[in-house]
């Protein structure tokens, strides 16, 4: 699901095509209206459409509307301003480089001591081909 | 998805620019350089672009008519914008039904357009925010993952080290050949102190009974 922001923009602009398209299909399907006072009232009874359009554009439309109120609703205030992001950025950054110190430390260590153990077992092997070289 | 081979939506690559850049022409230093940077304002498809502008957060007051106070609640002027979308919105509903072609209609429309980018301009303006929480975000979870990182390295590194000294202590157990080696020269060393007073009489006869004892044990 697309973030907050996204999402709002999103809603606005569906808002805004509801507007259009409630419109235009209200004006595309609405039955004739009679002049007032002119009696001419043709055979043609004007058909109910199957849905009610203006209706369910109402609908939807509120409920965008509603849904545009949530998510303001929902962003940040702004006491979590400029200053306070800057500042918990730079704590941030020095902490990270803290702890990519301590890394590097004990990969440091962990190098040492494997360079150790190669080492002992390089003498090992050498002890193992001399001894083999003087029992042949 | 016709990815067939004459059947292409997009144009073909350049070829006469992208065969200047064989390996060879890279070789040797003649492919053309990067192409400088781009000066302060350029043209992009018609529109005309500045990089030196705050791109970010342009005022309002460039192009259109502002509608909100200097300094204001994000929150509070969204929400005013959005009722006040629905009412222009009915109010453009009414003059449709009482008149039509009338110039107020295009007056609604045209406000109805101001409120609607005004309401994108405020939710653009939080952008800079939502990048900046990304970022400390991303530092948070980078400086996490650097601890718990070195933590169980640190905790390897322990076992390694016990199972190191486990072996070492486990070793001195199969010493007895190195032993028996070590006695067998201390014993001809104490020989060899213990004759001084031969060694006028036969000077060579202790190294021959050493060569003597080795070939013996063998």
């Amino acid at each position: 699901m697309a973030d907050r922001l996204t999402q709002l923009q999103d809603c606005v602009n569906q808002l805004a095509d509801h507007f259009c398209n409630s419109v235009g299909i209200l004006q595309q399907y609405s039955p004739p209206s009679l002049f007032t006072g002119f009696d001419k009232s043709g055979s043609k009874s004007p058909s109910a459409p199957l849905e009610d359009y203006a209706q369910t554009f109402a609908k939807l439309i509120a409920r965008t509307a509603n849904d545009i109120d949530v998510l303001i609703d929902s962003l940040p205030n702004e006491e979590s301003s400029l200053e306070l992001q800057l500042n918990s950025l730079r704590k941030l950054e020095l902490e990270n480089q803290e702890a990519a110190r301590r890394l590097e430390d004990s990969v440091r260590k962990g190098e040492i001591l494997l360079e150790q153990v190669q080492g002992a077992l390089h003498d090992i092997a050498q002890c193992q081909l001399r001894c083999q070289d003087t029992n042949l | 998805m016709a990815e067939g081979q004459g059947v292409s939506a997009f144009p073909l690559p350049p070829m006469q620019y992208v065969n200047m850049y064989t390996d060879d022409n890279v070789k040797r230093g003649r492919a053309l350089p990067p192409p400088p940077i781009i000066p302060d304002t350029f043209m992009m498809f018609g529109a005309n672009f500045n990089a030196n502008d705050a791109i970010i957060r342009p005022l309002e007051t460039q192009g259109f008519r502002r509608l909100h106070a200097h300094n204001y609640d994000h929150k509070r002027e969204l929400k005013k914008l959005n009722h006040s979308i629905l009412v222009n919105f009915l109010d453009l509903l009414e003059v449709l039904i009482k008149a039509p072609e009338s110039q107020k209609r295009t007056e609604k429309i045209e406000d109805l357009n101001l409120l609607l980018i005004h309401m994108h301009h405020l939710i653009n303006e939080f952008r800079p925010h939502q990048a900046r929480e990304t970022l400390r975000v991303m530092l948070e979870v980078q400086k996490k993952q650097r601890l718990e990182i070195s933590e169980k390295f640190q905790k390897h590194f322990e076992k390694v080290k016990e199972l190191l000294q486990n072996s070492l202590s486990s070793l001195p157990d199969d010493f007895s050949l190195d032993s028996k080696a070590l006695v067998k020269s201390e014993l001809l060393k104490a020989e060899i102190k213990s004759e001084p007073m031969a060694m006028d009489v036969e000077p060579c006869d202790h190294l021959d009974r050493m060569m003597c004892d080795i070939v013996d044990s063998m």
